[in-house]
């Protein structure tokens, strides 16, 4: 930032120090500055300041719509826990010879619910996971850069056809 | 010039490969055996079908491969995710053996059915 | 517009005071501002400077977003209240102005220059470089240091330590590029650096020079995991 206008106060003087050279734990293996480079500071540098620090927000993922839907991506992740624990009762009980009880089991309304959210939760999972990916890799042609669409179109078409793939499978395989 | 060695590259490359797993092959699992079979729109496909299935090595190598990462995936969103709602973060190193610890027993109890 | 006060020695915490500012379609967020201190109230304390989204002085929280004030026009709320207080996750100096000491410390922190080894070519000397090379990195050099990202980053917000979103991606911007030799590793692979990131992509969002920091952080993870992994791969 250049020529900063401050009306009035100051800005704070550093109390920390420059980039304090604070060690990233005690016996890092962390070349010290052999050759050209000096001081490596740590990734933790912090300095500490007279002004005045909010409390911390308890309520900072409903402040704003984006945070909300991020909460809620990461919440995914409970749902994939229980898609995992379903998947191995189903195993269970298809190798026991149980797979009626299974069924009942399933069949239960709760048991429906909890699973129409989980499918819910696990395809929001998909669409933002595979649509991020991109964010990630980086493919060159060329020189330059492919666009983000043309990944993320890769990646839907590659969950729809291995979706079709476990469908075929499951209901109907190589008779 | 390396700094300490950290668990972290190790866990985020579980938790991305999960994550491309769990986007693959998981919505389609849950809508047959979850939601269409359980409702009635698709039958219940036979014992004997799905034992079949079962029991070709490859399958069985997939599906272990699947449970533990599926595992680590959520259990690197939920210890990420209980340390910013709740405001957990100093207790880092006990949410994390036991998100962690859970997806390697499940992974532990995947391989014990299907080994 | 409601406008957060703080006055140390005055004020315990912030408190928000009223103001009446007439309504001009041409108007951003920061004339509203320049008003209450030429007009209304000469105590209002507030950085700025250019008034055209380049020297990143004026970021503030507008309505609970991050926003620069001189590109935040005030005919976008209506009739009003706008809401403005300082950016969230720094320690507030006084009203409007927060104290970015920890923010400079971090971007240092991440050797934000060429870093050549090797003989010391004369001042004279041309690195000459392609369009594709420009390329590569050009995007992260746009940072203006507005502070917006960090801000809006509720893991920087919750936890000081992270390293955050503009420090990365200036480490990018000379990872990536052709002339640096320098390797930052040490810094970005560390706990508080990439791998406190959990994508909440509102850095990107909120940046007014499409950085895109979020892109950074999750490449750098990717180099970062590659490196950890496969111990003889250097880059």
């Amino acid at each position: 930032m250049r020529a900063r206008d401050v009306p009035s106060g100051r800005v704070g003087g550093r109390v920390g120090g420059g980039p304090a050279e604070r060690g990233r734990g005690a016996g890092a293996g962390r070349n010290g500055g052999g050759g050209g480079g000096e001081v490596t500071p740590s990734a933790a540098v912090r300095t500490t300041s007279a002004g005045y620090r909010p409390r911390r927000d308890r309520l900072w993922f409903a402040r704003t719509r984006a945070y909300t839907l991020f909460v809620l991506r990461e919440l995914t992740s409970v749902f994939v826990a229980w898609s995992i624990v379903f998947l191995l009762m189903l195993v269970a009980a298809v190798l026991d010879g149980s797979l009626a009880g299974f069924a009942a089991l399933a069949a239960r309304p709760w048991m429906i619910a909890i699973n129409v959210v989980a499918l819910a939760a696990t395809v929001f999972h998909a669409v933002t996971f595979l649509n991020l990916a991109p964010k990630a890799t980086v493919v060159r042609l060329d020189g330059y850069r492919l666009p983000a669409w043309m990944i993320q179109g890769g990646n839907h078409s590659l969950w729809l056809v291995v979706s079709a793939v476990i469908a075929f499978f499951v209901l109907r395989g190589f008779q | 010039m390396r700094a300490r060695r950290s668990p972290e590259p190790y866990l985020w490359l579980l938790f991305s490969g999960g994550g491309v797993v769990a986007a693959l092959v998981l919505p389609v699992l849950v809508l047959l055996f979850g939601v269409l079979m359980p409702l009635g729109i698709v039958d219940w496909p036979a014992a004997d079908h799905l034992r079949g299935l079962l029991d070709h090595a490859l399958v069985r190598v997939a599906l272990v491969v699947v449970v533990v990462l599926c595992l680590f995936h959520a259990a690197h969103r939920i210890r990420h995710t209980s340390e910013e709602l709740l405001g957990i973060a100093r207790f880092d190193l006990p949410v994390a053996l036991l998100c962690y610890g859970a997806a390697i027993a499940g992974g532990v109890v995947a391989v014990r059915l299907l080994g | 517009m409601e406008v957060a006060r703080y006055r140390p020695g005055q004020d315990a915490e912030p408190v928000f005071q009223g103001y009446d500012v007439p309504l001009m379609a041409d108007w951003a967020v920061l004339d509203g501002l320049n008003h209450i201190k030429d007009q209304l109230d000469g105590s209002l304390s507030y950085r700025w400077s250019c008034r055209m989204g380049v020297c990143g002085s004026c970021g503030m929280t507008v309505n609970g977003e991050a926003r620069l004030t001189c590109g935040t026009f005030l005919s976008e709320y209506g009739d009003g209240p706008v809401r403005i207080e300082p950016l969230k996750g720094f320690p507030v100096i006084r009203d409007l102005v927060v104290d970015i000491d920890d923010f400079l410390a971090k971007l240092s922190s991440v050797r934000p220059w060429l870093i050549r080894e090797g003989e010391e070519l004369p001042l004279t000397a041309e690195h000459a470089q392609t369009p594709a090379q420009l390329e590569a990195y050009k995007q992260y050099s746009m940072c203006i240091n507005c502070l917006l990202c960090y801000s809006a980053c509720p893991v920087y917000v919750l936890d000081p330590d992270f390293l955050g979103p503009a420090a990365i991606a200036l480490a990018q911007r000379y990872n990536l590029d052709s002339r640096d030799m320098g390797d930052r590793f040490d810094v970005l692979g560390a706990d508080e650096a990439v791998w406190g990131c959990t994508f909440v992509g509102e850095c990107t969002r909120v940046c007014p020079k499409h950085v895109d920091p979020a892109e950074a952080i999750q490449r750098y993870k990717v180099t970062a995991a590659l490196r950890s992994v496969l111990p003889w791969s250097k880059r």
